[in-house]
């Protein structure tokens, strides 16, 4: 530990004003504060801290994702791998060039993105693709607004709905089934989308149908998203209300158009609502702070999904939900404020 | 799902109830200032000779409210260091206590007003002021204050004799004596004596930390804080009967002496002016820097390294190591030993253990994520993520609208908060604004 200090202190004065790094003090300061806690005491009251931060906070939710991700490497192998790289490189400079221009010190929060944000891809994306959308969300998903905390959609999102855009050819004829080589195949939600049925339910669960990355092994997500929220780090609220009400449009659908809305334990089981709900819609920055305001999200947010599944050209419609909810959370918000806190008389 | 308020810290430190007598002193080194006093107006010179009782000084924005000698003897210095500095003679002379009846004015004579506190804005209130409400708090849960059962040591007599004292002192106020809600114990006994007083309620609250702050005391029988909403501890109706029942002076406050800081904490019985160093040395601090707080590791203040002596407010010092140690990979250790909020460290899976702590930040500072934890471990409800970014923008109507003045400050938000913002100083601030540009309360009441 001495040794290691010695070391950051041989080389800071670099990276201190007048050195010739100056510029990249937030990259210094980030990898020293990443090997060695700072000592940062507390100047007031209270004179204790609890002991999670934000880099700890950050690290539960790359847990929670370890099951699906390592899923997606076992099934769809190496080149996921690679993706993720890819994701973490990019996004980490636009990060550190946001933290070097502002001259703050650069947010853990790129960590979470960097790993959803490929998850959220098919498993063939070829790795222009993926740098390309990492630097869309990071760039003008969470940057342009101000960096961590203060960004209105979820970075990896708006990545994801960059490519979808973008690269339209590529995202529909990318899915594989796992352990396939080169054979493309169809995602559940398209083929009952064009009238071929439903999977069976141990398929989905374990992963055994194409789909994105990370939203195949659901057991895997169903496991991560309940130790998220048993850890506090995500709210209870948005998935649950996400996935009830997803249920229940999806069975009110189903029982007056059986052939255009899908059963409702199959809809939740398909495409990437799981992952959605556990992983993005909760996402505490771009939803709503207040406890109404959370389950009118969610609800929103499973309105859309089975809307957009059903009635429009896309096949999912998970991500569009989303973002246009992570639109509306400040109108939400506000909403809700107003008319639970009146105004006081002095 | 936690309900609000149910997150408190164990802490290692905690002290015995046996109520000691500190080491000897010759000399006392009286501060002419307290946390909310400011004793500016000193009476006597260095060489006057002085006898216990009699008044050594004044705070003249506070209806000349008296610093008064705990004990009798010869001013060695008087104007250079902010103190008084006495040098005891051992004269146990009947002191110049004010004689007379049962009256506001003789507890402010015989220095023990002190104790009171206004609930709105923490100070002690003017000499010439009277409650509408006064709050008796019987079991402070927050460390490191006096433990009941050392202010109880002797019995709850003399503490009754007081409360009956104050309603005959203050007869149009409304008396709530604050009791833990617990089966056995000394605050069994204390809620079985309440009862016997006539004139004084009993509120009872759970026996945790914040439930037995005066404010949420007022919140729970519909109290709003405000300038005659007062709050007085046990401890303090105890001193305030000895004195005025024997007119002899309390010369001598409890203070609880603890914390992860000091390896034999305990409970002292020592005079104002009783050297701080010498009751540190007492209670052997450890080695290495440590942080002396007044008032409670959550909601109290540092004391100024320069302060020499037990002030007239001072009765608790908790001492907390400085955090020296950099730990490496800190972000992925397991965390047995440690205490967390968000069940992120192994800690969660111990039944109950008293954790080490020092002043650690435990990270660095960043924007707020809206995380959520200071509003779940908030007891009265607000939102203080969201609240301090109103505050912060001085949109102060905001602020006041979505439930700032309801803040108790307990310091459970700035606890937990994962940004390491800091949020009771934020809080703090908030509410004072309020006070003075929206209440217009500029000179106090």
């Amino acid at each position: 530990m001495k040794l290691l200090e010695k070391v950051f202190d041989t080389f800071r004065p670099h990276f201190e004003k007048g050195g010739k790094l100056a510029i990249l003090a937030p990259a210094f300061e980030t990898a020293e504060f990443v090997a060695l806690a700072p000592i940062l005491r507390a100047p007031s009251a209270p004179f204790v801290r609890d002991p999670v931060d934000l880099k700890r906070y950050m690290a539960m939710a790359i847990a929670a994702l370890l099951p699906a991700f390592g899923a997606s490497v076992y099934f769809f192998g190496f080149h996921v791998l690679l993706m993720v790289i890819v994701s973490y490189v990019v996004g980490g400079i636009v990060e550190v060039a946001f933290a070097v221009i502002r001259r703050e010190e650069i947010n853990e929060g790129f960590l979470v993105t960097g790993l959803i944000f490929p998850l959220t891809l098919p498993p063939t994306s070829p790795l222009w693709l993926v740098a390309s959308g990492a630097f869309f969300g990071v760039f003008f998903g969470k940057e342009v607004f101000g960096g961590t905390g203060r960004n209105i959609f979820n970075p990896a999102l708006v990545g994801r709905l960059f490519v979808t855009i973008a690269f339209p050819g590529i995202m529909t004829t990318a899915w594989l089934m796992p352990f396939a080589d080169a054979v493309t195949s169809a995602t559940p939600l398209s083929v009952f989308k064009t009238g071929g049925g439903i999977a069976s339910l141990s398929a989905q669960l374990l992963g055994q149908g194409a789909g994105s990355m990370g939203e195949t092994f659901r057991i895997g997500i169903i496991a991560g998203g309940l130790f998220l929220i048993w850890t506090k780090v995500a709210n209870w609220r948005v998935p649950l209300a996400y996935i009830a009400s997803a249920a229940l449009f999806a069975w009110l659908g189903h029982a007056t158009m059986p052939d255009k809305v899908a059963p409702a334990l199959f809809q939740l089981l398909a495409g990437g609502l799981l992952f959605g709900a556990f992983f993005m819609a909760t996402d505490p920055v771009t939803s709503p702070v207040t406890r109404q305001g959370k389950y009118i999200f969610g609800i929103g947010c499973g309105l859309l999904t089975v809307l957009i599944r059903t009635f429009s050209g896309y096949v999912e419609g998970v991500m569009f939900s989303i973002v246009i909810m992570n639109a509306l959370t400040p109108l939400i918000d506000h909403i809700v404020l107003t008319l639970k806190y009146k105004p006081v008389a002095q | 799902m936690t309900k609000s308020g149910k997150y408190t810290i164990h802490s290692s430190g905690e002290p015995s109830s046996t109520v000691q007598d500190p080491p000897p002193c010759g000399s006392l080194s009286i501060p002419l200032f307290s946390q909310t006093l400011s004793f500016s107006q000193v009476l006597v010179k260095k060489g006057d000779t002085v006898s216990a009782g009699q008044t050594l000084a004044v705070d003249p924005a506070k209806a000349e409210l008296p610093l008064v000698a705990p004990a009798s003897g010869s001013v060695e210095e008087a104007t250079r260091t902010r103190h008084l500095i006495v040098r005891v003679n051992g004269q146990d002379a009947p002191p110049a206590v004010a004689t007379g009846g049962d009256s506001p004015e003789r507890i402010a004579r015989s220095g023990v007003w002190p104790y009171f506190r206004r609930t709105d804005t923490g100070e002690v209130p003017r000499g010439d002021a009277k409650p509408d409400v006064l709050i008796v708090t019987t079991s402070r849960l927050e460390p490191f204050h006096p433990r009941a059962e050392a202010v109880f040591a002797n019995g709850t007599d003399v503490f009754g004799a007081g409360l009956g004292r104050l309603t005959r002192i203050f007869p149009s106020a409304r008396i709530l004596v604050a009791v833990p809600d617990v089966k056995d114990g000394t605050s069994a006994g204390v809620r079985d004596l309440v009862k016997s007083v006539k004139g004084v309620e009993a509120a009872a609250h759970a026996n945790r930390y914040p439930d037995d702050l005066p404010l949420l005391v007022c919140r729970r029988a519909g109290i709003a804080a405000a300038a005659g909403v007062w709050s007085v501890s046990a401890e303090g109706v105890i001193a305030i009967e000895v004195t005025l029942a024997s007119g002899r002076p309390s010369a001598a406050r409890l203070v609880c002496v603890a914390g992860p800081g000091v390896s034999k904490p305990g409970h002292f019985r020592v005079p104002v002016g009783y050297p701080v160093q010498m009751l540190l040395d007492a209670c052997g601090v450890v080695p290495g820097e440590v942080r002396v707080v007044a008032g409670g590791m959550l909601s109290g203040r540092a004391v100024p390294k320069d302060q020499l002596g037990v002030d007239v407010e001072c009765s608790s010092l908790t001492v907390i190591p400085e955090q020296s140690e950099r730990m490496f990979l800190s972000f992925s250790r397991t965390g047995f030993s440690e205490h967390c909020f968000c069940r992120a460290f192994a800690g969660v899976v111990r039944p109950r253990f008293a954790e080490k702590y020092t002043t650690a930040l435990r990270g660095e500072r960043r924007p707020c994520v809206n995380c959520g934890f200071c509003e779940d471990v908030c007891p009265v409800g607000i939102m203080p993520a969201l609240l301090h970014r109103y505050i912060r923008k001085d949109a102060l109507e905001m602020a006041q609208r979505t439930g700032t003045e309801q803040c108790v400050e307990c310091g459970l938000c700035a606890l937990v908060c994962v940004s390491k913002v800091e949020l009771l100083d934020i809080m703090r601030d908030g509410k004072r604004r309020i006070r003075k540009e929206l209440r217009a309360e500029g000179v106090e009441a």
